[in-house]
């Protein structure tokens, strides 16, 4: 016999008689206090089914699980909250067919949804990137990294140092001879080939970085054989225009990024 | 493995065709397949004294059942209600297994675990596939060898036995059933399958032990199957340890008789009443074996029960008839020979409205009367034979109730015995054995027990001749 204790009751009663085969009836759930009653399930009230209660012979009880009995207890304690404060008003009338609005509520709601998918995806995108170029270079950096410099007073001839990224930037006020020579310079003769005109935005002013290109030490000016730079390191010789003419170094001194944002002044980096 | 599974199968697809086995059957099937021929009952006595008995009906279903000689007669004043206990404790835990674990284990295998109680046997019996016998019939022994009934466990079956008691109560008939037992024999027989409300929950763990411990025991079991074979049985049934026999005090059970009446207001009204019967084995005093298929046959010709669905009692001979004539209202009527190792009860059970109950009880009474005085016709003895032939076999078509019937033969007499030899010793039944036994039982002392509008009921000397 089994029967599961605490949670589900189940027992029988079953008339089995000898010389006959016929289960009485059913047992249903009476009152036994804090169990619920629901009523008899069928009195007897004709002939056959009071026939069917009475047995031919001795009498026998059976308990076991899936026997033929069964107790159920019907939780009606339970109340469901009334939600028709936070419902559509398509639907609260519970007589009415819903499937006339159900197209324009679906529409609705995912029109609800999609404007929010998009606002929240802008959203997402723009703490992303916050978060993300809040590792890129900060504004004191950003400051170092650009020069400014008063070109009134570098005299003509004359070739001005500043320290720039942490490298020597050369300002060359070039005189006009220098410039006419320059430009005259056979082009076929030259390592690395770039005319004058490529390397400067104003003719008068020459803006390069004082870096050897052979192996980085820093240029003399107004030395070397050309009227340019000498590299005391290795004896590159650079001409007025920076580019190389004699020496080991491969390349034309570098030439940065300038701006002139007035007369006067020009803005590197 | 796959053999295993393949005679499941082949079982399966067999089986139900031939599992009516028990009755006669037509040659054609019998030349089907050698391997399935029917099979007479075998019955082995171990050397422990426990009875094996089964039969094999190649159904694919097995039943194994547990019968001990320990039924509501066994109580006694201290611990009444006990093997209503008992029969709702089967399955807590016990020294192998936890409750949650058997009802798991159970319902793993898809079997079925129960325990029936009768006023003489206490039976657990397990249904299952046939290859999950070994695994399903442990549980039995645990149950039957090695209880625990743990005191928390126990002090929690007072709600199911609240819930058992208040079904029964609804039902009329069954209780007035019951009651009539107590009437007629007060203590032994007469001891309800119901506890009664007084000791609802005071029955204690030591007292089911106990109780286990005194009846359990090797002499007073018997181990009984259907669609199991013998062998197998016999195996499983030597794995058994039971309790060492030691004395029991066993009363005979000696018939008063006397009245009972509850009164459940107005409504369907119950009334059994009965007189002494013939009982299931020989004795010295009263009705007995011999006796017994007299009382059927006497019990069909007064009438039991209608055998069209749906239709009227009025129809059906001798009692209905005569009901019929006195009142128009429903009702029910309907004789039962309830036979036990050494008493019975013979008497009928009336069922109707409160107002119409009077009419019902008379018309009965004189029915019976008239059979002492205008005897029976051989037509009515013709036709109860053959009920009671054809209650006999349709009753033993379920393989439950052919579970009962071996056991209770198994415990009662040791011996299995055919329905066809049965049904021969009916039909040498004359009409004079009737008239006989119909008059010794007729003129004995009656008990009557009544649920119901007892107010509209009358008594049993206001009815009584």
């Amino acid at each position: 016999m089994i029967n599961v204790p605490k949670t589900s009751m189940m027992s029988a009663v079953s008339l089995i008689v000898p010389n006959v085969t016929k289960p009485v009836v059913k047992s249903v759930a009476p009152n036994v206090g804090k169990y619920l009653v629901p009523p008899a399930k069928k009195a007897a009230l004709t002939s056959y089914s009071m026939s069917l209660l009475t047995g031919k012979g001795a009498m026998r009880v059976t308990s076991g699980i899936a026997s033929t009995a069964q107790i159920r207890l019907a939780h009606t304690d339970l109340r469901v909250p009334d939600f028709s404060d936070y419902r559509r008003d398509a639907v609260k009338d519970s007589n009415k067919s819903t499937s006339e609005s159900a197209s324009s509520r679906r529409a609705f709601t995912y029109m609800v949804i999609g404007a929010g998918s998009v606002a929240t995806a802008y959203a997402a995108k723009n703490v992303v990137t916050m978060f993300v170029s809040s590792m890129s270079a900060s504004a004191d950096v950003l400051a170092l990294a650009k020069i400014e410099i008063k070109l009134t007073d570098i005299p003509e001839g004359k070739n001005a140092t500043f320290k720039w990224r942490g490298k020597p930037l050369f300002v060359r006020h070039r005189t006009a001879e220098e410039i006419a020579a320059e430009q005259a310079v056979d082009l076929s003769q030259l390592r690395d080939v770039q005319h004058d005109n490529d390397r400067v935005q104003k003719e008068e002013w020459l803006i390069l970085l004082g870096v050897c290109t052979h192996l980085g030490c820093v240029p003399i000016a107004n030395a070397g054989d050309y009227g340019g730079y000498y590299c005391p390191c290795h004896g590159s010789h650079y001409d007025a225009s920076g580019r190389i003419r004699k020496g080991p170094a491969p390349l034309n001194l570098e030439i940065p990024e300038y701006v002139f944002p007035d007369e006067d002044t020009v803005l590197v980096g | 493995m796959a053999s295993r599974v393949s005679r499941g199968i082949a079982r399966t697809i067999k089986g139900p065709r031939l599992a009516n086995q028990f009755a006669s059957q037509a040659a054609a099937r019998q030349s089907d397949d050698s391997s399935l021929v029917n099979q007479p009952p075998k019955l082995t006595k171990l050397p422990s004294g426990v009875i094996v008995a089964s039969v094999e009906n190649n159904s694919p279903i097995s039943r194994v059942a547990v019968a001990v000689n320990a039924g509501s007669r066994f109580e006694d004043a201290d611990n009444l209600g006990i093997t209503h206990c008992l029969r709702v404790a089967a399955g807590l835990t016990n020294a192998n297994s936890t409750s949650f674990g058997i009802a798991r284990s159970i319902q793993q295998e898809g079997a079925q675990l129960t325990c029936t109680t009768s006023r003489e046997y206490i039976y657990y019996t397990v249904d299952c596939i046939r290859d999950n016998v070994d695994s399903t019939i442990k549980f039995l022994r645990d149950i039957t060898t090695a209880p625990a009934f743990k005191k928390w466990e126990v002090a929690k079956l007072g709600e199911k036995l609240e819930i058992d008691l208040a079904a029964f109560y609804q039902q009329h008939a069954a209780r007035s059933f019951d009651l009539l037992h107590q009437a007629a024999f007060r203590s032994t027989l007469g001891r309800s399958l119901y506890c009664p409300e007084v000791t609802l929950g005071r029955i204690s763990s030591e007292q089911l032990l106990n109780y286990v411990q005194t009846h359990y025991t090797n002499g007073r079991v018997a181990i009984v199957g259907v669609g199991i074979d013998h062998d197998q049985l016999v195996d499983e049934a030597n794995k058994f340890n039971f309790f060492p026999a030691g004395p029991v005090a066993a009363e005979k059970a000696t018939y008063g008789g006397g009245e009972i009446r509850i009164n459940t207001g107005s409504g369907p009204t119950a009334v059994s009443v009965a007189v002494e019967g013939p009982s299931y084995l020989p004795r010295s005093k009263g009705l007995a074996a011999k006796d017994l298929l007299h009382a059927g046959v006497l019990q069909y010709v007064m009438g039991s029960g209608p055998f069209i669905k749906y239709s009227n009692d009025s129809l059906v001979p001798r009692l209905g008839q005569a009901v019929a004539q006195a009142t128009t209202e429903p009702f029910s009527v309907s004789c039962f020979n309830a036979n036990y190792t050494d008493a019975g009860l013979f008497g009928f059970t009336a069922i109707s409205q409160g107002t119409a109950i009077e009419k019902v009880l008379k018309s009965a009474f004189s029915q019976f009367a008239s059979v002492t005085k205008g005897g029976i016709t051989d037509k009515e003895v013709a036709r109860a034979k053959k009920q009671l032939k054809a209650s006999l076999y349709f009753y033993l078509e379920s393989g439950d109730n052919l579970l009962t019937d071996l056991a209770e033969q198994a415990l009662g007499h040791q011996q299995i015995v055919n329905p066809e030899e049965i049904a021969k010793q009916i039909d040498a039944i004359t009409t004079n054995d009737v008239v006989n036994v119909a008059k010794r039982i007729i003129n004995s002392r009656p008990s009557m027990a009544v649920v119901g509008d007892t107010a509209r009921t009358p008594y049993i000397d206001d009815l009584y001749r």
